[in-house]
C-alpha cells in the first residue's frame, strides 16, 4: 500500500474528486437538520476521501495527515461529544440538553448550535477510526521500515 | 405499485449477490460483489423513504467496507482454501441444509407476524412516535426528525454509538498493530 497506484489518469481524477468531497462532507453534517445525513454520513464521505488519497498517492507519502492525526482525531470526536454533554449539565441542564448552553440567542437556535456541535464530534470521530482502522490494516505485513533511532527491528 | 415492484427487484438483486458472493472462488469478487450487495440495499432503502439509512449504507456499506475488505485481502491470500469439505471427504452442505430447513420454517412463521409495512397502529408507532412528530420542529429545530431524534432526544444512545466506533478503531488498533512501530511482534523483543 506505500507505493500507491501510479497511473495519471486516476491521479488527475481523485485530485478533482477529493475537494467536492470534503464540501460535499461539510454539506451533509450542517444540513443534516434539514436532509438526510449528519455527522456519521459526513465522516465516512471524509474519511472516503482520505482513503482514496492514500490508495492513489501511497500510504502517507504526500499526506500531510498520518495515520498519528488519524488517532487523535478520534480520541477528540467522543471528548467533543462529551464535553459539550458535560458543558451543558455544568450550567445546570441536565446531560446533553443543550437548550442549557449559555448562548444568547433564541432558544431553539441554541439547540440547534448544540446539536450541530454533536454531530461535528461524531464526524471527527468517525473519521478519525476509519482512517486508523484502514493504516492499521494497510500497515500489517509490509516490510519493517528502520525506525526513527536507525536500529533495525528484527 | 411501482414502489412495490422496485423493492421486490432490489430485493431480488441482493439475494442473488448474495448467492453469487458465497459462490464464487475468488475472494476480490466476492468483495466486489459484496459492494453490489451494499448498493441494491441502499436502493431498497430509497424506495422504502429511509433515505438516512440510505446514505449510511451505500458510503459505508459500499464503499468503505470494501476498502477494508480489500485491505484485509491483500494481507492474507485471494482464493478459498480448506473450505467446503473436511477431512476424509465429509461434506457438511447436506448437514447444514438439514439444521437451516427448520430455522427457515421459525423465521416464515415469525414473519407472519410482523405488523405491515407503514402500519400506524403497530407498536413502534404508538408510543413516542407521535410526540416525535408533533413536537421535533418546535423542540429541537430541525426539520429532518431523523435527526431530531439521533442527535437531540436520543443523544445519549448516539453518545454509546459513538464510544462503540471509537472502542472498534482501538481494539483494531491493539489486535492488528501499532501505527509507529510496524514491526511484528516476535521481532520487538531482541530489537
Amino acid at each position: 500500500m506505500r507505493s500507491g497506484v501510479g497511473s495519471p489518469v486516476i491521479d488527475a481524477a481523485s485530485r478533482l474528486l477529493v475537494p467536492f468531497m470534503w464540501l460535499f462532507a461539510t454539506y451533509v453534517l450542517v444540513h443534516g437538520h434539514d436532509s438526510p445525513g449528519g455527522g456519521f454520513q459526513g465522516g465516512v464521505i471524509l474519511a472516503a476521501s482520505i482513503i482514496l488519497l492514500r490508495l492513489v498517492h501511497g500510504r502517507e507519502r504526500q499526506s500531510a495527515f498520518t495515520s498519528h492525526h488519524a488517532l487523535m482525531l478520534a480520541c477528540a470526536g467522543p471528548l467533543l461529544y462529551g464535553g459539550i454533554g458535560v458543558a451543558s449539565l455544568l450550567f445546570g441542564g441536565n446531560f446533553l440538553d443543550y437548550g442549557a448552553l449559555p448562548l444568547r440567542l433564541d432558544p431553539a437556535d441554541v439547540r440547534v448550535i448544540g446539536t450541530l456541535g454533536i454531530e461535528a464530534g461524531v464526524l471527527v470521530g468517525v473519521t478519525g477510526v476509519l482512517v486508523l482502522i484502514f493504516d492499521t490494516l494497510a500497515a500489517r505485513g509490509e516490510t519493517p521500515r528502520r525506525t526513527e533511532n536507525g536500529d533495525a527491528p528484527g | 405499485m411501482i414502489d412495490v415492484l422496485m423493492a421486490l427487484l432490489f430485493l431480488l438483486l441482493m439475494v442473488v449477490c448474495a448467492v453469487a458472493a458465497l459462490h464464487v472462488k475468488d475472494l476480490l469478487a466476492a468483495v466486489i460483489i459484496f459492494g453490489a450487495f451494499s448498493f441494491f440495499s441502499a436502493a431498497f432503502f430509497v424506495v422504502q423513504d429511509a433515505l438516512d439509512v440510505a446514505f449510511t449504507e451505500a458510503a459505508v456499506g459500499a464503499v468503505i467496507t470494501t476498502g477494508f475488505f480489500v485491505c484485509a485481502i491483500r494481507q492474507t491470500t485471494r482464493g478459498v482454501r480448506g473450505l467446503g469439505r473436511t477431512q476424509r471427504g465429509f461434506s457438511p452442505k447436506p448437514l447444514a441444509m438439514l439444521l437451516l430447513l427448520p430455522a427457515l420454517v421459525v423465521l416464515l412463521q415469525a414473519t407472519a407476524d410482523l405488523p405491515q409495512v407503514g402500519d400506524g397502529a403497530s407498536a413502534p408507532f404508538t408510543h413516542v412516535a407521535p410526540y416525535y412528530i408533533e413536537h421535533g420542529h418546535e423542540d429541537t429545530g430541525a426539520t429532518n426528525y431523523v435527526t431530531a431524534v439521533l442527535a437531540d432526544y436520543r443523544g445519549y444512545d448516539t453518545f454509546g454509538e459513538l464510544t462503540v466506533i471509537f472502542t472498534a478503531g482501538v481494539a483494531c488498533l491493539l489486535i492488528v498493530g501499532g501505527t509507529d512501530d510496524e514491526s511484528p511482534p516476535q521481532d520487538r523483543g531482541n530489537a
